[in-house]
Formats: structure tokens, C-alpha cells, sequence
């Protein structure tokens, strides 16, 4: 079987597993609870609840030494049933006993087979017809959706799964240690390393064991499989802010199939790391945000309109109105389309007193997550309760019900401290024993549940997004601000911010407090926050610039503008050092004017961040972009100004939240330059910023599209703010095409040759587990860890050169040698100029040093020019025994095939 | 009351059920051709001239072909010797012989394919010198035997050679010995007694010097000492298994010296017939890849069966109560069919009409149809023994053996005939009456100074039992898993005379029955694809091997083999170090065991494809 089709149907194999996780689980389990929400919101709940349940699963079962397949399976299965059970208020019970029923009917003769067979045979057929049916009706619907996103879809797997197919190995030098990582995972060891966010590390172990994937291949290709669903994180978090269809599309065109961008920005795509993994939650925290903003200024809108029809009546009705709409929904279709209006009864609305025109106005957005009397959600309490917020979203939970009147009593309480919350915790458990009636958690509580989960997994996949995502709230913080600061807003989303750190640190706590130390790259990061690792940061930019023309063009200017940058901060300008350093002596500086001052620092800033973006986001080969970049920022602030004014305040705090965030980022991004702690290399920022810029630009035409034809509800208003959004789209995919903008997909040079995972691959394949070692420079050691053993290249070659009476011996039944007959440069793509191994190297003295550096550089020419020596020189004594398994031009696999009984020994005299 | 028309239905039902189980039977035994051998078709005459001319011609033209050895010893006076000339001729080489080293000069421009060397014939000081030069040519060397440990110890460029890193020990008794896996067919094996094993099993030589090969060797037979043993000579720490195994007496290995292999065998594993498969397996160890002739036969012979008279009748009596013939008929009978049908044997049944000839107890002629019936139904050949009781002479017996037959089955081919007793002028005399004319196969006892196999007294094929089915042990087993891996040859043999005339209670049918029966279904099992025969069939196998000459060539992964004196069929042995099969042309191919395959060739060109060597599954 080549290794291409062998390659794409391991993709799809982890894709499809990953998504029965994340989609379709999650879409049995919850669907009728949201199916009033829009695909895009749903699209990202599902998400978030698949991911949260798989990281969170594994890391109870790893802190208990509890994890394998069975556990893993069974916490997974169980809790599925009972949720489904419970949420579809099943009866397990009475289901299993008729079909119990059923059998002993069959058995008996009372029921043919035949029949038996017909009825299932029917009902089968029924729910395919059915399904196929709704498929077509679906896709009927929203046809231009669909066919775009197929596009996209196609052109993610040309852009990003093509290299899959070219290189097989490892793109990134630290995947062999998540490999690791993941591999002890599955001995119950958790944090081998030292503690250190292990949100992905759980997730890829949870697909190796319950779909038997091999960690490697998921380390090999879920990259791409993870890469499309970042795109359709990005994609979902756009339609959810776009009020147009398709203009979501035009961020996404413009991020995934233009050459804009440079080369740092999308290049970390091709591995599958926990960075690019938490990717996926950076952007729902800020959805979770917006739709939870927005839908508290409406419950308290409605909670006004109430008070004024009288309090008692108004609470009922409200209640009423909710469980009429939540009845009503049950019955309705699943409906694709954004824009689709929930179409709540009028007759039921009426009935619960509430005016039928308005609710016909609302939204889907205007969703009721769980308003029903049955649904008393007691699984998000608890773990609310764990995180110890429980009093205050109680207590909001009352409030929101309409019990204002206990308010001014509470908050006097509050003040006493926390005499006056234990009252209130011990009144409030008083209440519940006497059986009194708990009021349900309002729709905003789940937003913010959504928001604390997926921040807290964003902070459990790795620092770096937690950063990102954080960034991006203090944009929501500007954008939404004039609600934010209102205490009862304030509260709610300051709890749910600790509630969600709480979470995901609490594994990491625990195991912090059971004795393991923090994993070495941790105090990096801190001392990088702590400013003490700037100067390195700095350094590590400068060298991991990206070769080519982004280097050449930066090369000259960026050590110049990071001190520009820096100088510009400490308030001293270049003319100012001048004078200094012409007087010879410290003359007294002439102090300009506040305001020119003030210019000249925003201008410097500017420049700093001008200058990062020029290297690092988009070069100046794309001048009209460059500004597109910039003007996004300004556009969105400016614009969002005008929304404001015309009473669209959400839209508009959507739009400069994102204005802000991206402010921020670049803040980030110029950080350096602008004399500020590094919290993050440029980097690594750029590829943040990109991402999020995709949005904004979206944000940007759907924004115009808005202030001119947002204004009313009409059908066909809409309908030409669709058409409008699609000629957008063609006008920017026509303009990319005549520029000569869309680029060829990326190749990403792998770290390991093709020829090593190929003969990997069968090697696993063609033996036993752990019959055979494998004699190689590192990388193997952690992919074949489940499989077999691993010898180091240069463990063996001091030992074969150790003088005297010595004996290597290898036990087991094949041992295999990998060696590069033209080494690789590490993190360096063949050029066809690299030396090949030759005896001059060979008698070189064995490198030494340590970790990597042996196989780094002239180094691992001679290591492996040592090895092919030693490896003829052992063929020539062994020709039957030591074989060739595979060989190409750069690559040979030698296979020793010996008796256990008596091992060969490999030292030759 | 039965009505008529149910009576007349009840009586046809009957009627019906009777014919259908006694039709059969009758039929069998009326149609059953009992009196002529069916293996006689395989007897003929053109053919077996024609395969004679094959088998008889100079192994001069072996030597053009690039197939001869060159053997430093005593080819006819030492069992070294006869062992090498029996092994040259039956893998088609040429054997060249020479008293010592320095007769032979050697042709640069063909040299041979190995140097054996009996170390009674080398003169140390004066031959290494040749030794060296031999090597540096890329000439193979085996050493049949080595030299004094002395001489070995003295001289570092003798051990340098032999890849000895040290003499531990001059003379050690090992506990047994150990074949490496891949070296003879049958896989791994430990000659080392464990508690369930009597002590007589334990037959071979273990006395012998103990050397510790240095890195670079392959052991292919080593002694297995105890751990105590080990940890005295300091040859073995801490309970460490490697070390201990890495340190064992080598008896057969490999050492790399300049450009050739040089072989070295440790003890007299090459002056007996085992020594046969220990040449090929040493050949095969050379190349990459071997091709040989085999003869592809298994034969389970019993001898002296039946007796067809009431001999012995006390001692019958007391031990098993009945009569010779109804213990043969009832006891010995079912058992043999057993053993024969569970693993797949056919049966060549030497009879013995009778033992004694002086007393009142004469063949029975019924018996004789009886038996032959049952061996026809079968596919048992049934042969001649010559065995006989003291006080008859053999022309006597024959007499009245033949005369018996004469009566009896007057038809039958005698294709196969058990010497016995009988010394080779008897033999001679014997096979010159027209009864014994038809005689094709005289099957003899396993004699360590003869051939396996061979043409004897004319056109006559002679088989040697390779092993007793009531006794196994070690030397045995390693005998079979030789010749086996030589020849693809087996003859079990099991003589039924003690039965009629035990000396000891070992001699019981039940004792002797349960070793057979373990015996055969165990050492042999793992060479159940060899093709099972009777002594005839396996004549004309014979006959085939012994005239068939062959070449063969590898390009790249595909081995062409040109068979000469081909006759309808021939079978050859691949052994491949690992390699698989793809495809193969003009023959069929059955995997015996990893690495070694059963080529049944029907042309005189066969192509095997094999795997190349890049060609993974995911590629």
C-alpha cells in the first residue's frame, strides 16, 4: 500500500475520531437542548463539551492511576447514557426490560423472526428515508453555505493536507517530547516531565486508546485534521458575528489561500502541537462573551417590562412563556440558516402573557437554554460549586427569577464579610432542605459556563493561547465596557474568569501538591513574564527569523528598530543622545511640548508595531494589505462608533471588542520594540494575530454591509445583504486571482527523512510488539515506543568503540539500524548539496555534548558515518543475517535478524 | 395386526438398509485387487535405465559447472571421508581429495566452492601459510575436525583464523548441545537431558575443548554448560543469561577471516551420516542462498509383519492370552494403522510367513489374503523380509516362501525386499530367483559407515532405516534432523519379531507401541510437507535424485535453476535466510519452515521470484 493512501486514510481516521467526540456525541447528547441556537454556535458548544469531557476525563482517571481503555471507555460510555437518559428522559430501565420482552417472545414462537425482522427491516428503512430526506431538505436550504464551505474545506486539504502526503515525519523538533509525554500517559504517569498543560496531551491520549490510534500517526497527521477544525473555529466565530452570510467567507479566503501572510504565521499548522491545538479555544471565550452580554441586557430588559406589569404576575409569566417556548422548540426543525427566526407560537406566548410581536422579532440568538421545569441541571452546579461561586450565581439566579427585593439585604451582607456569606450559604441550604423550589439557571449562566470551559481549556492546552484569549477579552472588556463595569456584569464574568482558571489549573494543583515539579519550559515561560527572560526572547526572535525574502528585508532594519523602539520608550530620541554626547558633558535637556512628545512616542509605537508586522505578519511586498491590516483596526473602531450611535450597540461592541483585541495583540506583537516585557516572541504572535485578523476583516465588510442595510428587518433587505456578501467575496477572490495573490500550498520540511516512517511503519507492521529494537538517531525512541525498543546511535557507538574485551548485545529477535547515508541538517530542508556519509568523517572521534546536539549539524554526519562503517563492516561478518530492509538514495535500514539464545555481539574487534 | 401392504413396506425398508451396508463391504472385498502391487507402475524398467545412465556418469562435468570441493584427508579410509564423497554425490559436486594440504596447488582460475579439511591431515606450521593465502582468495574453508587443543593453543594465527578468542578449558563434558535456529531443518533444538527423561537418551559425544569464540563468529552448535559451572570460570556474572550464552563451548561455528568463511567443527560431528545435513546446513551458511536436490521421502517400514503362523504360542500365551496371529490381527494391526493414519504414513510391511520352519505351525493362507486385503485398502506396499530362525538356511526359506506366495498370491510384485540377516552373498543368490527378480528397494538396518541411500546389486536401489520407532534418542534425533535436512529423507522402521519373540518385558506390545506412537508423532511432525511413501515409491524418488544434475544462477531476485536427467518430476530444497517466495515458474513451492522451501519441479527450467528485499508492504 503506498504511504500516501496509507497517510489519508490515517487523516481521516483521526479526524473521524475526533469528531465523534467533539461533534457528533456531544450533537446526540445535546442537540435537542440547543438546537434553537445557530449551527455555528452549536458548531462550537459541541466543540467545547467534547474536548472539555476528554481532557478532563483523563486527567481525573490519570490523577486516580486509573486510566486504560476500559476505564477510559467506560467513564466515557456511562456518563453518555445517563446524560442521554436524562436529557431525552428515557427510561433505561423499561427499555432494556422490552427488549428483554421482545426476545423472549421470539424465543417462544410468539413473535416470528420473519416479523421481527420486517419491522426492523421498516423502521430502519423509515429512518433513512427520513434522514436522507432532511439531509437533502438541509442542504437544499442552504446550498451556497454548504458550497462554500466545501471549497474551503477543499482548499485547507490543498494548502495544509498536501504536505502530509510529501513529508511524513515530525515538522518540529519538540514532538518527540510530546510524543513522550503522551506515551506515559498510557502508564498512568502523568506529568513525567514535571507539570505542564496537558489539555492536548490528554486529548491525543484519549483517541490512542479508544479508537487505537498509535500516538505517533496521531502525532503525524492529526496536525491537518486539527488545523481544519482552528478554520472552522474561525469560520464558525465569524458567522456568528457577521449579520451578512458570506462574508465570514471573505476573512477565511483571504487567511487561508493568500500569499500575504508570512511564513511564521501559518507554518506551525503542519505539526500537531498543543499551541496550534489550543488555538481552537481562543475564539469561543470571546463568543461566549458577546452572546453573554447580549443576552443579559435582554433578560433585564425583559425583567424592566415585567416590573412594570406587576411583579408576581410578570415572574409567572415569564416562567410560563419560557416553558411554552421550550415545549414549542421541541417540536421544530433543525434549522441551518443563521438568520432563522425562532418562531415561537403565537397562541402559547399569548397565553403566557407575553406580547406575540416582539417575540416573532427575536432572534435565533434569542434561544432559551433551559428554562424547563424537569431540567433541574444539577451537573453544572457542582462543578460550579467546586470552583466556589456557587452563592454568586445563586444568588443572580434569583435575582434574574425577579426576587430584586433580597438584593439590598445581601449586598449589605456581602458587606460584612464572611460572617454574612456563611449566613446566607447556611439560610440558602436551609431553604433547600425545606424542599423550597430552586429557581432555574438563567440562559446567561450556560454562556458563561461555555465561556469559563473553554478559557479554562484554552489555559489546560497551553500558556500561550490562555494569553491570547485573555488579550482578546480585555478587547471584549473595551468593546463591552459600558456593560462590563456594571457590578452585577462584572461579577458574573470576573467569577467565571476564576472559575475557569480554577479548573484547569486544578489538576496541575493537585499534582503540584502530590510532589511533581514543574516542567522546565514553565519556568521558562515565567521567567519570560517576569521580564527576566527578555533578553533571550529578544535574541531567539532575531535567529528564528524565517530564511528568504522576509529575512533579507528585515535583516538590516529589525536590531536598528528594536532599539528605535525601545528608545522611543524611555522618552530619549536620537537627536536628544546627539546633544548629549556632543557636549561632552550632560547638558540639560530641552523639554519639548506635552503634545509633541505625545506624538512623537505614538509615532514610535506605531513604527515599532509597523515595523513587527512588516516582518513578521505581512511584508511590504503587500502595501495594499499592510494598510488593510491597520485600517481594520481603525475601521472597526471608528465604525463601531456609528453602531453605537444608531442604537446597534452589541453589533458595535462586537466590533470594537475586536478592534481593541487586535490593539492589544499588536501591542504584543511590537512588544519588544516598544521597550514593553516580552510575554510572547513576534513570533509566535503573528500567528495569533493573523488568526484573528481573518475575522476582522470579515467583520469589516459585513460591518458596511450592516450600517447601510441593517437598519430593518426586512426579508429582502436581508436577502440583498446576502448578494451583496457573495459579490464581495467574488470581487475579492477575482482581485486575488488578477493579482497573482493566491499562493501554492506551504512545504514544510520535516525533521526526519520519508525513508524512517516508512520503514517504521513496517516494521510495526511486519512484527510482533516488542520483538524488535530499532538502532536510530532519536526521534524513533518515542514513536515506536508502544511497539518496540529503541537504541540511541550514539549509546551504540561509544559502546562499539570502547577498546577490549567487549560485548553489545541487543535481545531481541530483529534489530534495525536507521542511517542517513546523507544526513539530515536538522530543521533544514534537503538541498542537495549535503555532504554524504564518507570514512573521513567516520574518523572523527565521536562527538560529544549532550540532548540533541550529537545529531545536530557535522555531528551527525560523523555519527552516522560511524554507523554505516560499522554497518558494512558487520554485514561483510554477518551477510545473511544483517540485511538490507530498505534503501534509497539517502537512507538505508539494515535488519539483523538473530537467535535470542545467544544474541549477535555487535562489538567488533 | 400388520396389514400386508405395511409388512411388505417393512420388509423392503429392511431389504434396503441390509444391501446398503452389506453391499460395500461385499464389494471390497471382491473387488479388491490385493493380488497385484499397485506400486509396481512405478517400477519401470526404460526409465530406471535411463536414470542409472544419470546417476552413473563422470563427476568430472560437476567440476566444469563450478561445483566441486576440495577435501584435505583420506577420502575411503576415514568415515570424515565417506561422509564428504556420500554428501559430494548427492549435492552433485565434485570431490577432490588430496592427502595434505601442500599436494594441492591451487587453480586460480577455478577455484572451488569450500576447502574441507580433516585436521589429522594439516600440518599447522607448514599449511597456515596456505591456509591464509587460500583465505585471502575468498576460499571457503571447513574444518572438519580441528586439531589438538595444543596446537591450537600454541598458535594465535590458527585461532586468529578459527575466530578463537581463548581456550578455556582443554577437555570439558558439556550437558548437552544446542542447535541454533536456521542452521538444520526442524528449527531449534536442545540435546540436554531434563527430569523426565532416562539417562540412555543422552547418546552423544560431549567431551570435547572448550573454546570461546571471539566477536565476529556465528555459532551454529554449541555445548550447554551448567551455571555453576559458568560462574567458576567467571564466564557468567550476576545470573546474566547473555553473558553465560555468549560464553558456551562453541562446537560448529563461522568465523570472517581475510575474504572467506573458515568453518570450524568441533568434535566428530562429520564422520557419521548426521555429518550429511551438517555439510549442507555449513554450504548453505556460506551463501546467501542454497539450492539442492532432496529425495522428498518418508517411509514408515515394519518389519516383519505379519507372521502368518501360531509361533511362540506359550509365550503368547502367558502374555497376552492369545495366539501370535490374534494378537498381531487384533492388537498389533490397529495399532500400526493408527499411528500410520494419525500422522499421514503409508506402511511397507515386510512379511514374514513364518519364523521358524521346523515346526507343525504353518503359514496360513488366509491370513496372508487377510493381510494383504487389509494393506490394499491402506495404501500399504507389502515387501519381503528376510529375516529368518536359526537352523534354516536361506535358499530353505526362500523356498518355502516363495512357494507359499506361488500359492497364494501368485501376481503379486515383490518390488521391496528387508535383508535381514541376511549377509550380501545371500543377498546376491536370493535376488537371482525369479520370484525375487521384480525386487526394486532392499531396505536395510541403519549402519553409520554406509550410505543413506544407493545402488546396490545392479540396478538395485538400497534404503538404510534412519531411525528405530521404539527408540529416540539424541544422536538419533540429530541423525534424522540431518539427513532430513540433507536428503528430505526419513525411514522409520519398527521390527515385530520381539513381539513374536520378546527377550525382556520392554518387549510387550504395549510398551513398544506407546514409544512408537510418541516417537513418530512428535520428532517427525515438523517435517509432515516432505511427501509421504512406500518403500517403492520412495525407490523411484531415489532413482530420480541420484541421476538428477542441476545448475542454477541468481539475477538479482529471481534464482534459475536448469535441471538435467529430469524425469517428469524432482524435487529441490530452497533455503533463502529469509526471504519469501513471489512467484515461481515450472514448479511448485510449499514453505517447510521459515526460510525453507519444497520446490517440486515438473520442468527442466524452474524460476523463483523472490520478495525483493525492498519491497515492503507500505512503500
Amino acid at each position: 500500500m503506498p504511504m500516501e493512501v496509507l497517510t489519508i486514510l490515517q487523516w481521516a481516521g483521526c479526524l473521524a475520531a475526533y469528531l465523534v467526540m467533539t461533534f457528533l456525541l456531544p450533537a446526540v447528547l445535546l442537540y435537542r437542548k440547543i438546537r434553537r441556537l445557530r449551527f455555528c454556535e452549536r458548531f462550537i458548544t459541541y466543540q467545547m463539551v467534547g474536548n472539555f469531557y476528554m481532557m478532563n476525563l483523563v486527567f481525573l482517571l490519570e490523577l486516580l492511576h486509573i486510566s486504560n481503555r476500559a476505564t477510559l471507555f467506560l467513564f466515557t460510555v456511562i456518563p453518555c447514557v445517563g446524560i442521554y437518559t436524562y436529557l431525552y428522559k428515557k427510561n433505561p430501565v423499561r427499555a432494556v426490560r422490552a427488549g428483554f420482552d421482545r426476545l423472549e417472545r421470539i424465543a417462544g414462537g410468539q413473535f416470528g423472526i420473519r416479523l421481527f425482522l420486517r419491522r426492523v427491516r421498516a423502521v430502519v428503512w423509515k429512518q433513512m428515508k427520513r434522514a436522507v430526506k432532511g439531509l437533502f431538505v438541509r442542504i437544499g436550504r442552504n446550498l451556497p453555505d454548504i458550497l462554500l464551505f466545501a471549497t474551503l474545506t477543499a482548499g485547507l486539504c490543498y494548502m495544509y493536507g498536501t504536505n502530509l502526503l510529501r513529508h511524513y515525519g515530525y515538522c518540529e523538533s519538540d514532538l518527540p517530547v510530546h510524543n513522550y509525554w503522551i506515551n506515559y500517559l498510557g502508564k498512568n504517569q502523568i506529568f513525567v516531565a514535571g507539570i505542564y498543560p496537558f489539555g492536548f496531551h490528554c486529548v491525543m491520549y484519549f483517541l490512542h486508546e479508544i479508537f487505537s490510534i498509535p500516538t505517533y500517526v496521531l502525532l503525524r497527521v492529526f496536525c491537518f485534521a486539527q488545523n481544519l477544525m482552528i478554520h472552522y473555529m474561525l469560520l464558525a466565530f465569524a458567522k456568528y458575528c457577521c449579520k451578512s452570510k458570506f462574508a465570514p467567507y471573505i476573512g477565511m479566503f483571504l487567511y487561508v489561500f493568500l500569499g500575504i501572510f508570512g511564513e511564521n504565521t501559518y507554518i506551525r499548522y503542519f505539526s500537531t502541537l498543543p499551541q496550534e491545538f489550543g488555538m481552537l479555544f481562543i475564539l469561543p471565550p470571546i463568543y461566549y462573551l458577546f452572546a453573554f452580554f447580549k443576552k443579559r441586557k435582554e433578560l433585564d430588559k425583559a425583567e424592566k417590562e415585567q416590573k412594570t406589569d406587576g411583579e408576581q404576575e410578570t415572574a409567572s409569566a415569564v416562567v410560563e412563556s419560557e416553558k411554552e417556548k421550550t415545549k414549542t422548540s421541541n417540536d421544530r426543525d433543525w434549522d441551518l440558516d443563521g438568520d432563522a427566526k425562532a418562531e415561537l407560537p403565537e397562541e402559547g406566548l399569548a397565553a403566557a402573557g407575553v406580547e406575540p410581536k416582539k417575540a416573532k422579532t427575536k432572534t435565533a440568538d434569542d434561544w432559551d437554554w433551559d428554562v424547563d421545569d424537569d431540567a433541574e441541571m444539577e451537573w453544572p452546579e457542582e462543578g460550579l460549586a467546586v470552583a466556589g461561586i456557587e452563592a454568586e450565581l445563586s444568588e443572580e439566579g434569583l435575582a434574574a427569577a425577579g426576587i430584586e427585593s433580597e438584593k439590598p439585604e445581601l449586598a449589605a451582607e456581602g458587606r460584612r464579610g464572611i460572617r454574612a456569606r456563611l449566613l446566607r450559604w447556611i439560610t440558602k441550604r436551609k431553604e433547600k432542605r425545606a424542599g423550597k423550589e430552586r429557581k432555574p439557571k438563567t440562559e446567561d449562566f450556560w454562556y458563561l459556563a461555555g465561556f469559563a470551559i473553554s478559557f479554562g481549556m484554552s489555559l489546560s492546552a497551553h500558556f500561550y493561547d490562555t494569553m491570547i484569549a485573555g488579550l482578546l477579552c480585555v478587547g471584549v472588556a473595551v468593546g463591552y465596557g459600558f456593560r462590563l463595569f456594571r457590578p452585577k456584569y462584572f461579577r458574573k464574568v470576573m467569577l467565571a474568569g476564576i472559575a475557569s482558571l480554577a479548573i484547569s489549573i486544578f489538576p496541575m494543583f493537585v499534582a503540584f501538591l502530590m510532589g511533581t515539579p514543574l516542567q522546565g519550559s514553565l519556568g521558562w515561560g515565567m521567567n519570560v513574564i517576569s521580564g527576566k527572560g527578555n533578553k533571550d526572547t529578544v535574541q531567539t526572535t532575531e535567529q528564528a527569523q524565517p530564511v528568504g525574502t522576509v529575512q533579507q528585508q528585515a535583516g538590516g532594519t529589525a536590531q536598528g528598530q528594536d532599539m528605535q523602539g525601545m528608545g522611543g520608550t524611555a522618552g530619549i530620541s536620537g537627536g536628544d543622545l546627539g546633544n548629549v554626547q556632543q557636549g561632552g558633558q550632560i547638558a540639560p535637556v530641552k523639554k519639548e511640548p506635552l503634545m509633541e512628545r505625545l506624538t512623537a512616542k505614538a509615532r514610535s509605537a506605531f513604527d515599532a508595531f509597523w515595523n513587527a508586522m512588516e516582518i513578521y505578519i505581512i511584508s511590504d511586498s503587500y502595501p495594499v494589505f499592510q494598510m488593510a491590516l491597520v485600517g481594520a483596526i481603525a475601521f472597526l473602531a471608528a465604525i463601531s462608533l456609528l453602531f453605537f450611535l444608531i442604537r446597534q450597540a452589541d453589533y458595535g461592541a462586537r466590533c470594537l471588542s475586536l478592534s481593541a483585541g487586535l490593539f492589544v495583540l499588536a501591542i504584543l506583537q511590537a512588544s519588544s520594540r516598544l521597550g514593553l516585557p516580552t510575554l510572547m516572541d513576534a513570533i509566535r504572535t503573528c500567528i495569533f494575530f493573523a488568526y484573528v485578523l481573518a475575522a476582522a476583516w470579515s467583520l469589516c465588510v459585513d460591518a458596511v454591509l450592516q450600517l447601510f442595510l441593517g437598519w430593518a428587518q426586512w426579508r429582502w433587505l436581508r436577502w440583498v445583504k446576502n448578494v451583496l456578501s457573495l459579490a464581495a467575496l467574488a470581487a475579492v477572490v477575482c482581485y486575488a486571482d488578477q493579482e497573482g495573490l493566491i499562493r501554492n500550498p506551504p512545504d514544510r520540511q520535516p525533521l526526519q527523512t520519508n525513508d524512517a516512517i516508512m520503514c517504521l511503519t513496517n516494521i510495526i507492521h511486519d512484527n510482533e510488539n516488542f520483538t524488535w529494537t530499532i538502532c536510530s538517531a532519536n526521534d524513533e525512541l518515542r514513536m515506536g515506543e508502544d511497539f518496540g525498543y529503541h537504541h540511541e546511535v550514539h549509546t551504540f557507538l561509544k559502546d562499539v568503540e570502547k577498546l577490549g574485551d567487549t560485548v553489545i548485545t541487543i535481545p531481541t529477535a530483529k534489530v534495525y539500524f536507521f542511517i542517513e547515508k546523507v544526513p539530515i541538517v536538522y530543521a533544514r530542508a534537503y538541498r542537495g548539496d549535503e555532504p554524504e556519509v564518507s570514512d573521513e568523517a567516520a574518523a572523527e572521534p565521536l562527538p560529544g555534548g549532550s540532548g540533541i546536539t550529537m545529531y545536530q549539524g557535522h555531528n551527525r554526519l560523523i555519527e552516522m558515518s560511524k554507523l554505516y562503517r560499522w554497518a558494512q563492516a558487520f554485514q561483510k561478518l554477518y551477510p545473511d543475517d544483517m540485511k538490507v530492509y530498505y534503501e534509497s538514495g539517502n537512507f538505508v535500514c539494515y535488519c539483523v535478524e538473530q537467535d535470542l539464545y545467544r544474541p549477535f555481539n555487535f562489538a567488533l574487534q | 395386526m400388520v396389514s400386508r401392504r405395511n409388512f411388505f413396506t417393512i420388509t423392503v425398508i429392511m431389504l434396503v438398509v441390509m444391501f446398503m451396508f452389506q453391499i460395500p463391504e461385499i464389494l471390497k472385498d471382491r473387488v479388491n485387487p490385493y493380488g497385484k502391487n499397485e506400486y509396481e507402475r512405478s517400477a519401470n524398467p526404460k526409465q530406471e535405465e535411463k536414470l542409472l545412465a544419470g546417476a552413473t556418469k563422470d563427476d568430472g562435468e560437476w567440476k566444469g559447472k563450478g561445483r566441486y570441493a576440495v577435501y584435505i584427508g583420506d577420502e575411503t579410509g576415514t568415515p570424515t571421508g565417506r561422509v564428504m564423497a556420500e554428501w559430494c554425490s548427492y549435492t552433485k559436486r565434485c570431490l577432490e581429495s588430496y592427502r595434505s594440504l601442500s599436494d594441492y596447488e591451487i587453480d586460480e582460475e577455478a577455484l572451488p566452492e569450500a576447502v574441507f579439511i580433516d585436521a589429522n591431515y594439516l600440518d599447522i606450521e607448514k599449511d597456515l601459510l596456505t591456509l591464509g593465502k587460500l583465505s585471502g582468495e575468498g576460499v571457503h574453508m571447513v574444518f572438519c575436525n580441528l586439531p589438538d587443543v595444543k596446537e591450537v593453543e600454541d598458535s594465535a594465527q590458527l585461532r586468529s583464523m578459527l575466530g578463537i578468542r581463548e581456550v578455556v578449558e582443554e577437555k570439558i563434558k558439556a550437558e548437552g548441545i544446542r542447535v541454533m535456529d536456521g542452521f538444520l531443518l526442524g528449527g531449534a533444538k536442545e540435546y540436554i537431558l531434563d527430569d523426565t527423561m532416562e539417562k540412555t537418551q543422552q547418546d552423544l559425544k560431549l567431551s570435547m575443548p572448550w573454546y570461546r569464540v571471539s566477536s565476529g563468529t556465528k555459532v551454529f552448535l554449541y555445548g550447554m554448560m551448567e551455571d555453576d559451572t559458568m560462574e567458576e570460570y567467571g564466564l557468567m556474572e550476576n545470573g546474566d543469561v547473555i553473558m553465560r550464552n555468549q560464553n558456551l563451548p562453541a562446537v560448529i561455528w563461522r568465523n570472517s577471516y581475510r575474504n572467506s568463511f573458515i568453518f570450524a567443527v568441533n568434535g566428530d560431528y562429520l564422520a557419521g551420516n548426521e555429518g550429511l545435513g551438517i555439510l549442507s546446513a555449513i554450504m548453505y551458511e556460506m551463501k546467501g542462498y542454497d539450492v539442492y536436490p532432496i529425495i522428498n521421502a518418508q517411509n514408515l517400514v515394519v518389519l516383519n509383519f505379519p507372521d502368518l503362523s501360531d509361533e511362540n504360542e506359550d509365550e503368547m500365551m502367558e502374555r497376552y492370552s492369545q495366539s501370535l496371529k490374534a494378537v498381531y490381527r487384533d492388537i498389533v494391526w490397529p495399532g500400526l494403522v493408527s499411528v500410520a493414519q494419525q500422522n499421514s504414513y503409508k506402511m511397507t510391511c515386510m512379511i514374514m510367513p513364518q519364523m521358524e520352519y521346523f515346526d507343525e505351525n504353518n503359514p496360513e493362507e488366509d491370513m496372508l489374503v487377510y493381510y494383504m486385503k487389509l494393506f490394499q485398502e491402506q495404501g500399504a506396499e507389502t515387501g519381503l523380509s528376510g529375516t529368518h530362525g536359526k537352523g534354516v538356511g536361506v535358499s530353505e526359506k526362500l523356498d518355502q516362501d516363495i512357494g507359499f506366495l506361488d500359492a497364494v498370491v501368485p501376481d503379486y510384485s515383490i518390488l521391496s525386499f528387508y535383508q535381514g540377516n541376511l549377509g550380501d552373498g545371500e543377498m546376491q543368490q536370493a535376488l537371482g530367483r525369479d520370484r525375487l527378480k521384480t525386487v526394486r528397494t532392499i531396505f536395510e538396518d541403519y549402519g553409520d559407515s554406509d550410505w543413506m541411500v544407493d545402488y546396490g546389486f545392479g540396478t538395485i536401489i538400497k534404503q538404510r532405516g534412519v531411525c528405530d520407532g521404539y527408540s529416540h534418542k539424541f544422536s538419533e534425533d540429530l541423525r534424522m534432523v540431518s539427513i532430513q535436512t540433507a536428503l528430505g529423507y526419513s525411514n522409520i522402521q519398527i521390527d515385530l519379531n520381539p513381539i513374536a519373540y520378546p527377550s525382556s518385558d520392554e518387549d510387550s506390545w504395549e510398551k513398544l507401541a506407546r514409544k512408537f506412537a510418541g516417537n513418530t508423532s512428535t520428532y517427525w511432525k515438523k517435517f509432515r510437507k516432505f511427501n509421504k511413501t512406500t518403500l517403492a515409491e520412495s525407490n523411484l524418488n531415489i532413482r530420480k535424485f541420484l541421476a538428477l544434475d542441476y545448475t542454477y544462477r541468481r539475477v538479482r531476485d529471481v534464482i534459475s535453476i536448469h535441471l538435467d536427467n529430469f524425469d517428469e518430476k524432482a524435487w529441490l530444497l530452497l533455503r533463502t535466510h529469509g526471504e519469501e517466495i513471489e512467484g515461481i515458474i515450472g514448479a511448485e513451492a510449499e514453505e517447510i519452515e521459515e526460510s525453507v522451501y519444497l520446490i517440486t519441479a515438473k520442468s527442466r527450467e524452474v524460476q523463483i521470484k523472490l520478495k525483493g528485499a525492498q519491497k515492503r508492504y507500505y512503500d
